[in-house]
């Protein structure tokens, strides 16, 4: 079993909290891609711990473009030019949420799943039922689609039923990970992202740090397509 | 060497791709690579740029002909090509942002196959595509090595083999014996190996040293000064988001949408408007519930609520 893990680092601080956990997966056949953010603070600390409990990890410093959302797409394209093997991915970023008073409550149930005691469980989800596409924490699996009314309970309803047709997405499930972090099947990710190109994605993403209080954004309504590519592929969503 | 140096010793179009090495650790200079987006050596040149050493920086040069219109294929193929390079931690940033050198290449009458305004508006483009807010650009003429127009007002020396007679060394120490304290950067194009061109330039500088110690101090102190200048800037810039993301975070605390105003909204309609003799009144229930202690309508010092 190989694994690739994709990681956006925004923040100066708290990266450590991150890598701590990410240091579980030493043990297995693991390629890191770590996205550190152009231009934001002195990157000395974090390069060197990188060196040190990743050293041969790929190193990126990505415009800060598309938030995580667009770190992580940078992330997946070079993934595919490389052709990096793996049979399942992790999608990450260093959650930290200052707007939400429970911002680190969030963070520290959605990076449950690669806490070492959670790790054999998922692995083992995977290999046991062959449907199980992306597993997320049960507790952050939501969903915004009321089936009766047909509409997306979200200020990005627009953006999302645009990029639906668009892309002619079936989907039969909207439950996603809200924080997007979670393990995907990774060849879901290579068939999708072949086909859509993960660098046209980012480009059409909001500069900076765009926020959804008020209005929809491709970032958010992204961050739903992520969760839906396992519906999209036939697979499902497995919360633990 | 104090002066920060790229050399360009390698062509990955002219076939060479498979064995241009990237410089050994800590090599002290920033590798330039000439290509051509779409040649077959590129994916070769990424997986060497990714894989190998982390600390080796490298930049590229891209010949005008990649955005004339039989090769150009839109910004967003160009950027699909030349992203991933761009994006690497290895990739040259001067004050934080890519720093990236065009070619140009002339016809039989001496004229640029494409113009400047042109081909600075394609390539905008490629890197607006890329969500980079900033960018360093040269134009360099091909053949002479010639500075034709750049945004970034860096001290720049040029060194270009067929235009320069003497070895590289003594032209280092010329150059340093005219302007020492004004050269930020020397830009190197040479058919020798990077590594023997960087220690030809480390001598020149070396000469200097012994000849001029006290111009090599001022020079000494006037690189740490600008290093210091431009970790700052970087941090400055950072600081700048911070806040912008701080004020973002903030103003949601005062828009109408949110959880917090329609709290507030609620508290105000529900309660802050009723007469004062109501809510007096509200106070005295709550006693008879046992819900708030009597002593507690009187004085402010008692504790208020039971639970």
């Amino acid at each position: 079993m190989s694994l690739l893990v994709i990681a956006h680092i925004y923040y100066s601080s708290n990266w450590e909290y991150l890598f701590d956990r990410l240091l579980n997966l030493n043990k297995y056949q693991c390629t890191y891609i770590f996205n550190l953010v152009n231009l934001q603070y002195d990157k000395k600390p974090i390069l060197e711990s990188i060196s040190k409990n990743f050293p041969a990890a790929i190193v990126l410093n990505c415009s800060n473009h598309g938030r995580d959302i667009g770190g992580k797409l940078a992330g997946i394209d070079l993934s595919l030019k490389l052709n990096i093997p793996s049979d399942f991915t992790l999608i990450i970023h260093d959650k930290q949420s200052p707007h939400a008073s429970t911002g680190l409550n969030w963070r520290n149930e959605l990076f449950r799943i690669i806490e070492n005691n959670e790790l054999p469980t998922i692995f083992s989800i995977f290999e046991k039922n062959a449907k199980a596409g992306v597993i997320g924490s049960k507790k952050f699996l939501m969903t915004e689609y009321d089936f009766s009314t047909q509409r997306f309970k979200s200020f990005s309803e627009e953006i999302l039923n645009k990029l639906i047709v668009e892309m002619n997405l079936k989907i039969t499930n909207h439950q996603f990970i809200a924080g997007n972090v979670f393990w995907v099947r990774s060849a879901i990710i290579r068939n999708f992202f072949s086909k859509f190109s993960p660098l046209q994605i980012r480009a059409k993403l909001e500069h900076g740090n765009a926020l959804d209080f008020h209005k929809g954004t491709q970032i958010h309504s992204w961050e739903r397509i992520f969760s839906w590519l396992a519906n999209i592929y036939d697979y499902e969503i497995v919360g633990i | 060497m104090l002066i920060e140096s790229i050399i360009f010793s390698d062509d990955l179009t002219a076939g060479n791709g498979n064995s241009a090495q990237p410089a050994s650790e800590n090599s002290g200079f920033v590798q330039g690579y000439t290509i051509l987006p779409h040649d077959e050596n590129l994916v070769q040149f990424w997986k060497r740029g990714f894989y190998n050493s982390r600390s080796d920086q490298f930049c590229i040069a891209l010949r005008s002909v990649v955005f004339e219109n039989s090769f150009y294929a839109g910004p967003d193929k160009l950027a699909g090509q030349i992203g991933p390079l761009l994006f690497s931690a290895n990739y040259f940033t001067p004050g934080g942002s890519p720093l990236i050198f065009i070619l140009i290449s002339q016809d039989v009458n001496g004229k640029n196959r494409i113009s400047d305004e042109e081909l600075l508006d394609n390539l905008k483009q490629v890197f607006e595509f890329l969500g980079f807010d900033k960018f360093y650009y040269y134009f360099i003429h091909e053949s002479r090595g010639q500075i034709l127009s750049t945004n970034n007002n860096a001290e720049i020396l040029v060194y270009h083999q067929s235009q320069v007679q003497e070895d590289i060394a003594s032209w280092y120490y010329n150059k340093l014996n005219t302007v020492p304290t004004a050269i930020d950067l020397i830009i190197a194009f040479s058919s020798l190996p990077a590594n023997e061109i960087y220690e030809k330039l480390n001598a020149g500088e070396h000469q200097f040293k012994e000849d001029h110690f006290i111009m090599w101090q001022m020079l000494e102190k006037k690189v740490g000064l600008l290093d210091k200048l431009k970790a700052a800037e970087i941090l400055k810039e950072g600081l700048k988001r911070e806040i912008q993301s701080q004020e973002d975070y903030l103003s949601n605390l005062h828009i109408h949408e949110t959880t917090q105003k329609k709290i507030g909204d609620f508290y105000h309609y529900e309660y802050e408007i009723l007469p004062a003799w109501y809510k007096r009144l509200g106070h005295i229930i709550k006693v008879i519930m046992g819900k708030r202690s009597f002593r507690s309508l009187f004085d402010d010092n008692v504790k208020k609520y039971k639970d």
